[in-house]
């Protein structure tokens, strides 16, 4: 069966090494690495002082004239985002235009605060007038690659014609402190694959832009490449050391492999993460000995991040960039810097010098924090070729782990739900039974454990029983909107306090994927694995992820895990004072803010079924719809499929929810509404699936949380809504929504078995 | 219990007995094979440790409740050392907990399968189902600072640089294994179970890449790194933090046997601490006195020659607040001086697995 073809036809990059991709070809082969000193006083601090830093005048010599500066990381981002749009020339319907964006830290506003992981996206978008597919992945320093590959998903699903594809990050002095803090740094320029005794880090930005070969031969253009496959992996090890063995890094390089149709004999260059870490380089140099055995000294391999630096969530597509002009121009770019007089090299890491080599593939790798490795494919374009449609495959919903003020577990939460309790601002409990080895359990901070409490809570309400060698394919995505407050603070107080003295726990416990690191390696999982960050909109995108994998066979079973925390509503905290939860819909009411992770299993229909599985709800279809305002949201909603009995929307309990409650009883007058944050309050990523577990449990139970306190709705009149927990019986299917405003809208519709 | 092996060690090796087993002591002399583990790599013929296997439904449950350390999430690919407790407390075995698909596998000590499997088989419970599986299996280690290159040109460079205690099935000449990452001495270690029947050929295999090492070198390496020892260290008496092997019990678990005079043990405080020591001439006996000042402060548990240090080293069991380093004690005459442990640094801690 042969997929349809999916090719870069433009790109965009903004490093130290170059201000657009000409440029940064010509250092490349000639050389010419960006890393120098930093001049910032405020790194002063620091024994290690050189950065991949890149000039202002590179960028504000490509914004616009009149246009609003944003943030540095914002227009870092469309500044090659731009050029990539511009070489290819695309220009789809903008509901056909998607964007997915690689970025690995938080990055701070004008004003100094956090902004959400997934504004920079929504800059682009809004900017570039792109209203597809909008995801924002955060698998750490392997984003950019990631973000390549669910852009080439994107395309198979047929959601949209043309997807930017990259990544973006800023220098910015705390994760300076942190990575300094592990004693990860070189003094002087990194040298990756040699002396290997740290890294440096870098900034800046990179996309490609993918659409399908047959649409790009329409409109005349030439490809540059294609994205031949892609693969994803857990190491299930550690929270920031790669697994010593290279098994990780390994399995990823051959799932990538296998989706291309090829094999370890067919790659000519690879790409490697490089970052000049001894842990990296050494266990790099195994990935390279198992997948291609005998013949791994015939390969070369060489480090982009010796021109750059370390780039973080851009790494991966800088990476993409440069193996995209070495298929191209037939040259692979050196590791410069390489000095291995002490201790000869067994591998071919081309040495100081680029290489004029007939390329007809290449293999990038990147390895991340949470022990997250993707491998991406790129190959020489093919001519057209006859392409069957995607497949499709049944998927169901098979077990529901909630872990929330309201429960723990879906007894206790059912039970919550039937009695008409609420826990909105409770913390959720995990006293009682344990959920993982304590060896391991006594090092998570609290995001972690309630993630894994609710996996481990999933899985055993899914009733599955799977031998270790099974384990090694199960998938997990996990959806959260701003990852651990608890160690973010930690790491932000410390550095504030001493940034020679950062709190490097926290330190590996701020990236956004750290939680789904720690799930994977408590439950074992290796399977394909990836971290999506779009607010409350985080868990919808995440099942669609799950859809993907399961579509193309990349795993039988996914484990989708939400959670997000409010700081101070932790696991042995006191209650709140008062009873009055939020009342979505209703007037003069407010969101009450909470702690949360809710977990459920994907799994295909056909699995399920043979393993005498019992699951709730089969996914009918699923929906989002991006921009900002009102209008996405009726956009969201145009699913086909049978009229839902019931609707979990993403109210909160803002004067918002007006708008969800509006476009609802407009498309599916007949169905009553409620919302999941009436029973667990807003916990962001965890409230969206909360609302697709509780979806799931109406379908197959017929239950569904009440509205408590509702008299005024903001729209329609109270018969709409869900007024007492028990319906008239289960549903036929029922509709659940997520919303992170002015970015992204999510529809699920889940209909019975 | 005598090893499958016992035919394919040299003709002047030296067995002997340890508890319940015959062992090979020593194959040709005990400091040139101490060399051997701490220098390069040693093969050693682990079948002396009985092999008991725990199935069935309830084979999670049984187990969490006779191990003192939580294996309730023991997955197939990991393994850990745990004690074996009886309902007094006292040590009934230290043993290595192997997940596996179906239940564990224990591994006895040295010598010690005996009363593990009465143990075990005296607090049965319906639905796990306890089976001694030394009539058909057997276990072979491998460890120095080398042995990773050995399971390297032996098996798979992949499995070399396994996590510590991580598990492999895997495969040697189309024999079934069950490889793991151990370790004994402080060196890098791995353990290899195999059928007895394939035994003496993965035997002759590893040989081609490393010297074998009995049980008396074994045991040297191990008091150096202050690895318990129990056949010397568990004295009838004596509580698990006594004998200082608190590190092999989890009190934050629910419920094990023992558990309960573990914590009586710990809140009356009291009882003695086990302290290493080196020095004296000879090597003192067990129950030789230790003084302090004049005054008896305690007893001899354990004593040999260790080859690592070119000194007699010894545990000594003393109250409490001479249980620390750099103190002089004195031994039937002799001055000692107390130790931290471990006793010698190996050198696998500054090799890396390449």
């Amino acid at each position: 069966m042969a997929l349809r073809p999916v090719v870069v036809t433009g790109l965009g990059i903004i490093c130290a090494a170059g201000r657009n991709p000409a440029e940064f070809w010509t250092r490349l082969i000639t050389a010419r690495g960006g890393l120098a000193p930093i001049e910032d006083e405020a790194f002063a601090v620091f024994a290690a002082r050189h950065a991949g830093q890149v000039p202002d005048a590179w960028i504000d010599a490509q914004v616009p004239a009149g246009e609003a500066a944003g943030d540095r990381t914002a227009r870092l981002a469309l500044v090659a985002a731009r050029q990539a749009v511009e070489q290819a020339g695309a220009a789809p319907a903008p509901d056909r235009f998607g964007i997915i964006l690689g970025k690995c830290q938080a990055t701070p506003g004008p004003a100094g605060a956090y902004q959400p992981m997934h504004h920079t996206a929504d800059v682009v978008a809004e900017r570039l007038g792109l209203r597809g597919p909008r995801v924002l992945v955060s698998t750490a320093c392997a984003a950019g690659g990631n973000a390549i590959g669910l852009a080439r998903d994107k395309i198979l699903t047929g959601e949209a014609d043309a997807v930017l594809a990259g990544g973006v990050d800023p220098l910015l002095f705390g994760t300076y402190a942190g990575f300094a803090g592990l004693q990860a740094m070189s003094t002087g320029p990194c040298r990756p694959y040699s002396h290997s005794d740290g890294l440096n880090l870098g900034e800046g930005a990179a996309f490609l832009l993918l659409e399908p070969l047959d649409l790009a031969l329409a409109r005349g253009v030439t490809p540059l490449a294609e994205v031949a496959g892609y693969g994803l992996s857990a190491d299930a090890y550690h929270a920031t050391a790669p697994d010593p063995t290279g098994r990780g890094g390994a399995s990823a390089v051959r799932r990538a492999l296998a989706e291309a149709g090829l094999t370890p004999g067919d790659v000519h260059y690879v790409s490697g993460h490089g970052t000049g870490t001894p842990a990296n380089d050494t266990m790099e140099a195994k990935v390279m000995r198992l997948v291609f055995g005998e013949r791994a000294a015939q390969v070369p391999t060489s480090s982009i991040k010796s021109f750059v630096g370390h780039t973080l969530g851009a790494a991966g597509a800088v990476e993409a960039v440069a193996s995209v002009l070495a298929l191209h121009h037939g040259v692979a770019p050196p590791t410069i810097g390489f000095d291995d007089d002490d201790a000869p090299a067994d591998l071919d890491y081309v040495p100081n010098r680029a290489r004029e080599m007939p390329i007809g593939t290449v293999v990038s790798n990147n390895y991340a924090f949470g022990g997250n490795n993707v491998s991406l494919v790129l190959a020489r374009p093919r001519d057209p070729i006859p392409y069957d449609p995607t497949p499709r495959r049944e998927a169901v919903i098979s077990g529901l782990g909630p872990v929330t003020g309201a429960g723990t577990g879906i007894a206790e939460t059912a039970a919550a739900i039937a009695a008409g309790h609420h826990g909105a601002g409770l913390a959720p409990s995990l006293e009682g039974r344990t959920f993982a080895p304590r060896s391991l359990w006594r090092h998570m901070n609290g995001l972690s454990r309630l993630a894994i409490a609710a996996s481990r809570l999933a899985w055993e309400d899914a009733g599955l029983k799977l031998p270790r060698k099974a384990l090694d394919d199960v998938a997990l995505v996990f959806a959260t909107g701003a990852g651990s407050a608890e160690s973010t603070g930690g790491f932000d107080d410390s550095i504030a306090l001493n940034p020679n003295k950062p709190a490097v726990l926290s330190f590996s416990n701020v990236v956004l994927n750290a939680t789904g690191g720690a799930v994977c390696q408590t439950l074992g999982l290796r399977g394909p694995t990836t971290t999506l960050c779009n607010g409350a909109a985080s868990a919808s995108i995440a099942l669609d992820c799950a859809l993907e994998m399961i579509d193309a066979g990349k795993a039988e079973v996914v484990l989708v895990v939400a959670a997000d925390e409010t700081p101070g509503v932790t696991p042995g905290a006191p209650a709140p004072a008062g009873d009055g939860g939020p009342v979505p819909y209703g007037t003069g009411t407010a969101p009450v803010a909470g702690s949360g992770a809710v977990a459920f299993v994907v799994e295909s229909a056909a699995h399920c079924a043979e393993r005498g599985g019992r699951p709730y709800a089969r996914v009918a279809g699923t929906r989002h719809a991006a921009g900002q305002g009102a209008e996405p949201v009726a956009r969201s909603l145009a699913l086909t499929g049978a009229e839902p009995g019931l609707v979990l929307g993403a109210a909160t309990g803002t004067p918002r929810d007006a708008e969800e409650a509006a476009a609802v009883l407009a498309r599916v007058p007949g169905a009553l509404l409620t919302a999941s944050a009436a029973l667990i309050g807003d916990c962001q990523a965890a409230t969206g699936a909360m609302n697709i577990a509780l979806a799931a449990l109406a379908v197959r139970d017929g239950l569904a949380p009440a509205l408590a306190g509702l008299d005024e709705p903001l729209a329609g009149d109270l018969g709409s809504y869900v007024t007492r927990p028990e319906l008239a019986g289960p549903v036929a299917s029922a509709l659940a929504l997520t919303a992170a405003h002015d970015s992204v809208r999510g529809a699920v519709l889940l209909e019975e078995v | 219990m005598a090893s499958v092996l016992v035919t394919r060690h040299p003709e002047d090796t030296v067995h002997g007995e340890v508890g319940d087993s015959t062992v090979p002591l020593r194959f040709s002399s005990t400091s040139q094979e101490y060399q051997v583990l701490r220098d390069r790599a040693a093969v050693l013929d682990l079948g002396g440790h009985r092999l008991i296997e725990i199935t069935g439904p309830a084979a999670v449950d049984f187990a969490q409740r006779i191990l003192a350390r939580d294996v309730e999430y023991l997955t197939s690919d990991r393994c850990m050392m745990s004690l074996v407790l009886d309902e007094s407390g006292q040590v009934v075995d230290q043993v290595i907990a192997f997940g596996r698909e179906d239940g564990l596998l224990l591994e006895s000590s040295c010598g010690a399968g005996t009363r593990l499997l009465e143990h075990l088989l005296a607090h049965a419970e319906e639905g796990a189902e306890i089976v001694d599986r030394s009539a058909d299996l057997t276990v072979i280690g491998l460890e120095g600072p080398y042995a990773w290159g050995v399971v390297g040109r032996l098996l798979d460079g992949e499995l070399a640089s396994l996590p510590f205690e991580s598990v492999v099935d895997t495969t040697w000449n189309d024999v079934d294994l069950v490889f793991a990452r151990t370790g004994y001495t402080g060196e890098y270690g791995y353990q290899m179970i195999v059928s007895r029947e394939s035994a003496p050929a993965l035997w002759e295999g590893a040989l081609e890449h490393a010297q074998a090492a009995g049980q008396e070198a074994l045991e040297l390496a191990m008091l150096e790194v202050r690895q318990p020892i129990l056949r010397h260290e568990a004295t009838p008496g004596a509580s698990v933090i006594e004998i200082g092997a608190n590190w092999l019990v989890d009190i934050t678990k629910d419920d094990f046997v023992g558990r309960a005079a573990v914590l009586e043990a710990f809140e009356a405080g009291g009882g003695r601490r086990t302290v290493g020591f080196t020095g004296c001439e000879g090597v003192p006996a067990p129950g030789t006195r230790v003084l302090a000042g004049g005054q008896d402060v305690g007893e001899v548990v354990h004593a040999v020659h260790s080859t690592g240090l070119g000194a007699t080293l010894g545990l000594a069991r003393v109250d409490p607040e001479l249980a620390a380093a750099g103190l002089d004690l004195t031994v039937a005459g002799l001055s000692v001086t107390t130790l931290t442990s471990p006793y010698i640094v190996p050198k696998s801690w500054s090799i890396p697995i390449i």
